[in-house]
């Protein structure tokens, strides 16, 4: 289209919103804003929701790969792209169940809740620079709290359920909790180090150089370990075992609150691999491509070095067995937390020699 | 600056949340049943409901994390000091030496925890 008929059409959509009424006008540039196109659309709802599906449909079509099936493929046009719309139209169906033992406002508060926090580590995530709803000097801190809170809705559901699964499923979750949480700090802290700096976009751009798997890559193996832990995948999906606690803490849930738990884990997977492209892989530095214009670019290499992280964890469920409880314990403070703690020690006498 | 585009995605969150729950409802369908109601059991009859089911095998465990969860604060701390004073990363890196060394020396030494209880 020549430049012309774009100005006169521009033009003409200001004459037109100038007539509008006042709350109508407001709602357009409102629609038109960062306040709306962040949160909705691209680090936010939407782009969520895409990520989330295709997450799943990737787990299902390369766990399927590994034990030599075909996985879903008859819904949708290619390969089973919709069969997760499918399932989620199932789960809705299904008749809203409160067992009569339950503790009822918990009991159904829970999966909201759950959810609704998983998606908040979103809100400090970069996915580029500038993209990030919420800038904050301290954006890693928050993220780590949101991903410290999220587990306390699990905890209460667990116990709300009022079931002898769900009940050893909390117990189980609530030891995994302890046993994660201060290794995956520790190896935060080392890349908070390097960058000296919280601030999620300052790390990234202090890896400008090279990526910081580099000089901590320690720090990057027991980030990966609790962050598999973190999100309940198997090796370490102790709480929601299937096989032995038909799937722990989530045992009593059904329909709809189901779908929201399942929603929320995968939420929690996305942010954490997010979070390890971002700390350790480099962020959305990489070489640029000819074809791809400068505004896309540091989200493309984000995605794509996420993706790497996911199809890892996701590939961890088809080859290992679940370890059990008390080896979790044991890996937690014999290995994790003295591995986490050399790696800071060896980051800071990277500073002192200048190499950092 | 970013706090108005925070509020939106919170209110989005929750409202997306709710949807599905209230989705749940508009969609779902069967009849009430007292079975259907019934805490999952395997099939049999519910035992009563025990509330002490604490592993306590497990909580030499849980006094070992609170030691290392005292021990991230410091480490914490002593980041902001680094933030703030650059020239205090010698001490701070020999605080790190010895809480490294320290942690390596505790679990080559106690190998087995459950039986000491």
């Amino acid at each position: 289209m020549p430049p012309q008929i774009i100005q006169e059409y521009a033009r003409a959509a200001a004459n037109f919103l100038k007539e509008l009424p006042q709350p109508l006008r407001d709602f357009i540039l409102f629609l038109h804003s960062d306040a709306f196109i962040k949160p909705i659309i691209f680090p936010g709802i939407l782009f969520i929701l895409t990520f989330v599906m295709f997450t799943i449909w990737f787990e299902r079509k390369l766990l399927a790969r590994v034990m030599v099936r075909l996985g879903p493929l008859h819904v949708g046009k290619y390969a089973g792209l919709l069969q997760l719309v499918a399932d989620a139209v199932k789960l809705l169906s299904k008749e809203l169940i409160v067992p009569e033992k339950a503790v009822k406002p918990l009991y159904v508060s829970m999966p909201v809740l759950c959810c609704a926090l998983s998606m908040l580590t979103f809100a400090f995530l970069p996915l580029g620079p500038g993209w990030v709803i919420y800038p904050s000097d301290i954006g890693l801190l928050l993220v780590f709290v949101v991903l410290a809170v999220t587990p306390i809705t699990i905890l209460v559901a667990g116990w709300a359920s009022r079931s002898k699964y769900s009940f050893i499923g909390m117990v189980r979750f609530a030891f995994q909790v302890f046993s994660y949480e201060v290794p995956f700090f520790l190896a935060l802290a080392s890349v908070t180090l390097a960058a000296r700096s919280f601030n999620l976009e300052r790390i990234v751009e202090a890896q400008a150089g090279f990526p910081f798997i580099i000089p901590a890559f320690l720090g990057f193996l027991v980030f990966l370990i609790t962050a598999i832990a973190e999100v309940e995948r198997v090796p370490f999906d102790i709480p929601t075992a299937e096989q032995e606690l038909v799937s722990g803490w989530q045992t009593e849930y059904s329909g709809a609150y189901f779908a929201l738990f399942y929603l929320a884990a995968y939420i929690k997977l996305d942010a954490v691999a997010i979070l390890t492209a971002l700390l350790f892989l480099g962020g959305w530095n990489g070489p640029s491509i000819p074809w791809l214009p400068g505004s896309v670019l540091g989200p493309f290499w984000l995605i794509l070095k996420s993706l790497i992280v996911v199809s890892l964890v996701l590939l961890l469920r088809g080859v290992f067995p679940r370890v059990t409880l008390d080896k979790l314990l044991d890996i937690g403070w014999r290995f994790l937390v003295p591995l986490a703690l050399l790696n800071l020690l060896v980051v800071a006498v990277l500073i002192q020699m200048g190499l950092l | 600056m970013g706090m108005e585009a925070f509020l939106v995605f919170v209110v989005a969150a929750f409202l997306l949340s709710l949807l599905f729950v209230l989705l749940g409802m508009l969609l779902s369908h069967g009849r009430r049943k007292r079975t259907k109601v019934l805490t999952f059991e395997c099939g049999q009859k519910p035992f009563e409901w025990r509330t002490l089911q604490f592993p306590v095998q497990y909580f030499p465990y849980l006094l070992i994390y609170v030691v290392y969860a005292v021990v991230a604060v410091l480490v914490l701390v002593s980041l902001f000091y680094v933030f703030e004073v650059p020239d205090a990363l010698m001490r701070v890196t020999v605080f790190l030496a010895i809480l490294a060394f320290s942690s390596i020396f505790a679990s080559m030494n106690l190998k087995r925890l459950i039986q000491r209880i």
